[in-house]
Formats: structure tokens, C-alpha cells, sequence
């Protein structure tokens, strides 16, 4: 693997102008293999599999389409490569179809130089420190409004209400204040935390792409597998829509969040069965979190009752975060029971 | 006057082309150089009088997509509408656009070739 600095990627598009361009916007930051045949891209990808850190796939291909090199990249057990799809335009088809593979974005043509730099970038995590104007705050609330407007339309559509994911914002900001208070090194400012915290709002918007009627509450069983292997990937299919370069944080953070909640630290979650290290601290707070919420709202009881008994029943469950988090969630007990009391009394 | 500067004055945005290529202009005329070529393997209009409108579209959208990134803006435009109304299934209108685009694109194509 090479150093950070210089992962390497491998463009594949038919179109020798357009590769061209491409390989020329990257090669100032990645090493650059490239082929302009979906079939040879399938053979390096086999071949070279520890060696690729992500593809750019154009869609439209005469010989085989960039979706189908993916299914048989797919058919080869490669699936933890992140790919680009080169698409001029990311229809609610191509999404769909996107979120059955570890697609990280689209990218449009034409294309722009410092946009494809910053995205590929980011999600190679070679700039893992961001640092928030108060520009990127602004556009970063308004895109989290409109965004959640629209979540909750869905939810209404199938009358249920989004009180489990406002409770999960607030468990994440209890749990995430103390954590940063314990981490000074954590690089956590009071603007990320508010972003990482309403992050988990959208941890399950994946599900409004996911087919089946009414499939938020159907037991049927090839719909609960759907939204078991799916939900997480179209999650961060549909946060990724936004291009806006002021709002990568919290796209990184909430699309990562979407295919991870499920994740357990001891690598038995889905979709892709990593753990331990490989799953993010926040990621594993929104886990923890869904989780708290969804007992504490089916049992009964005073609040203390509730929680001790919550707690031990999370805390039996010893694979699902890292240990730490449990020991994080009893010293946050006080605050959370204060958030639910002030709930109740709301209500 | 070079290449560029007489692709400029057929409205093609150049300044956005450069920035593409970060200023390498040497490498932005040796792409442009490619144009016609490629642009001669597709044959837009033979696909709307077979009326081959799936073909049709993808081989505009090809154009677009390349005309796009070499910032050839009329063309760039005029395959965008083109791709647009095929999907819209108005092909009698995408048509009318393709007419007007045709000789644009020979105009380009000949300036670039002037200067292989």
C-alpha cells in the first residue's frame, strides 16, 4: 500500500479526451493507472486489488457498461474498493442501481478541476481535519433543514413521526459533550458536534429508496432483508447528492453514518462486517444511540428503571461498540435521563 | 492569433478550459487536437434519420460529455438541449437543434484542424 499521499486510482473510461482530462485533474495528487475498457479494468481490479485505493468508473460504456464491470467486479468478492461513477447526471436510477455497490459519489461532467480534487480527497481521508467557515456552518444548516423536511414528508407519508431521531441528535450531542471533554486531542468544536449530532438524524433515510409498500413497518421478509442490506448504502447514496463544497463535513459524516450504523465493533454487523478500529468513534456513538433510544421508548417505568435496565441489557451485548463508549454512556446517565424527563414533561 | 484565441471568438469558453487543465495550455490544444476525430466516429444525424433515438442519445450524450470538458460551449450547450428533449421524448425538437448545431460544430472543427 502506497503512503498516504499518493493513493492510486484507476480511471476507466472509454472516451480517450475524457480520461485524459481526468487522469491530468489527478495525477497531481494520485498515481494513475487507466484503461479504457470496462473488461481490462476488471482484470487490473483482480489482479491488483491491494494496490487500488479507488476507481473512477464512467457509466456509459459501448462494450460493457461501468454498472455491469461493477457487478463483476462484485462476482470476484471485490467489494470494499470505493468507486467514483462518472455519470453527467445522478438520476434516481443510477442511484438506485448505485447503492448495490460501495459507490462513494458521482462525478459530473463537466469536469471541475477543485471539486473532484476535494471530493476524492476527502473520501480517501487524505484531508481528515476540516476546518469550518462560517459559510460552510450556514450552508451546511440549510442543506440539514431542507433535507430533513424533506425525511420527515416520508415519515409522514407512512405515519410515524421522527420523535426516535430528534432523541438520537440529542443522545449523541450528551454523549459527544463528554467525550470531547475527555479527548481534548479529539479536535471536537462545538459547530462539529452540533453537525455530527444532527448527522445521526439521518442514519436511516435509506430507507425511502428501498421498494416495497409501506416498507417501513412491513415484517415481510425479503422487505426486512432489503432494508437490512440496502437502507445503508442508499442512505449515503441520497446525502451525497449534494455537491456543495461547504457541506462536505457533514456529508462525510452522515453518509459515512448511514452505511455504518449497523456496523458492531466486533465485526459481526452488516453491510460489510468491518470492526474494531475501522469503525469510527462517531459511528459507533449513532449505533449506541439507535439502539438506547429504541429499548428506553418500548419500556415502562420511571426513567431511572429505565435506564439501568437499558444500560445493562447494552452493556450485555459486549461486541456491539467498543468498550469504552460503554463506560461513556454510564458517566452520561444523569443527562440523559435529564433529557427525557424534560422530554416528558414537554410532551 | 493561435488556436485558442480563434476558438474564443467562436464563443467557446477558453478561460474555463484552461483553468480545467490548471493553465497547461499546450495540453489543452493537444486534447482539442483529438476533437475531431473522435467527434467523427459518431454520426448524430445518421442516428436521428434511422431514427435510432436509444443510439441517438447516447452518442449525444457522448458529444455533450466531451465538448463539455474541452469547454467547446455551443456545442456543450447544444447537446445538452439535444440529450434533454431526446429523454423527453421530443425527438421532432431535439432535431431542430441539431440542424442549427451542425454547422457550429463543422466551424469548430475546421478551426482546430487548421491548426493539426
Amino acid at each position: 500500500m502506497l503512503p498516504l499521499e499518493r493513493k492510486r486510482l484507476l480511471v476507466v473510461d472509454d472516451s480517450e479526451i475524457d480520461r485524459a482530462i481526468l487522469v491530468n485533474i489527478l495525477s497531481e495528487e494520485f498515481d494513475i493507472l487507466e484503461t479504457d475498457n470496462g473488461y481490462r479494468a476488471i482484470e487490473l481490479v483482480t489482479q491488483l486489488r491491494h494496490e487500488i485505493d479507488a476507481i473512477m468508473l464512467d457509466i456509459s460504456m459501448p462494450l460493457i457498461s461501468g454498472f455491469d464491470v461493477l457487478r463483476l467486479i462484485k462476482n470476484h468478492g471485490i467489494e470494499n474498493i470505493p468507486v467514483f461513477l462518472i455519470s453527467a447526471e445522478a438520476t434516481r436510477d443510477n442511484v438506485v442501481k448505485a447503492s448495490e455497490f460501495n459507490v462513494a459519489e458521482f462525478i459530473g461532467k463537466p469536469y471541475e478541476r477543485e471539486d473532484i480534487l476535494r471530493r476524492v480527497k476527502s473520501r480517501l481521508g487524505v484531508v481528515t481535519n476540516f476546518w469550518l467557515t462560517m459559510e460552510d456552518i450556514t450552508e451546511t444548516n440549510r442543506y440539514i433543514t431542507d433535507l430533513g423536511n424533506v425525511y420527515r414528508t416520508y415519515l409522514t407519508n407512512f405515519e410515524r413521526d421522527d420523535m426516535h431521531y430528534v432523541n438520537m441528535i440529542a443522545l449523541m450531542k450528551i454523549l459527544l459533550q463528554r467525550y470531547a471533554a475527555k479527548n481534548p486531542n479529539a479536535d471536537l468544536t462545538r459547530d462539529k458536534m452540533d453537525i455530527i449530532s444532527k448527522a445521526a438524524y439521518f442514519c436511516d433515510i435509506g430507507m425511502m429508496l428501498v421498494p416495497g409498500k409501506n416498507n417501513v413497518s412491513s415484517r415481510e421478509p425479503e422487505v426486512i432483508a432489503a432494508l437490512q442490506e440496502t437502507h445503508t448504502k442508499m442512505g449515503a447514496s441520497i446525502i451525497r447528492l449534494n455537491h456543495s463544497k461547504h457541506c462536505e463535513f457533514f456529508m462525510q459524516v452522515a453518509s459515512d453514518m448511514c452505511i455504518y450504523h449497523h456496523e458492531r465493533y466486533d465485526g459481526h454487523g452488516y453491510p460489510r462486517g468491518i470492526g474494531g478500529k475501522d469503525i469510527s468513534i462517531y459511528n459507533q456513538m449513532c449505533r449506541l444511540v439507535d439502539e438506547f433510544d429504541m429499548l428506553f421508548s418500548k419500556f415502562f417505568g420511571s426513567n431511572e428503571l429505565k435506564a439501568n435496565f437499558v444500560m445493562k441489557r447494552l452493556a450485555q451485548d459486549d461486541g456491539m461498540v467498543s468498550p469504552e463508549l460503554y463506560s461513556l454512556l454510564e458517566d452520561c446517565k444523569p443527562s440523559i435521563m435529564n433529557y427525557y424527563t424534560k422530554l416528558m414533561r414537554s410532551i | 492569433m493561435g488556436m485558442l484565441e480563434d476558438l474564443r471568438d467562436l464563443e467557446c469558453n477558453i478561460s474555463e478550459g484552461l483553468n480545467r487543465f490548471a493553465n497547461h495550455a499546450a495540453l489543452y490544444e493537444k486534447m482539442l487536437k483529438k476533437f475531431p476525430a473522435s467527434a467523427q466516429k459518431l454520426d448524430v444525424p445518421a442516428r436521428f434519420a434511422a431514427k435510432d433515438w436509444a443510439n441517438a442519445v447516447a452518442e449525444a450524450h457522448t458529444l455533450k460529455g466531451m465538448t463539455g470538458n474541452l469547454s467547446l460551449s455551443p456545442l456543450y450547450d447544444g447537446y445538452t438541449q439535444i440529450v434533454a428533449l431526446l429523454r423527453e421524448d421530443r425527438p421532432e425538437q431535439a432535431e431542430k437543434i441539431l440542424v442549427m448545431l451542425q454547422p457550429i460544430q463543422e466551424r469548430i472543427i475546421s478551426c482546430i484542424e487548421s491548426y493539426q
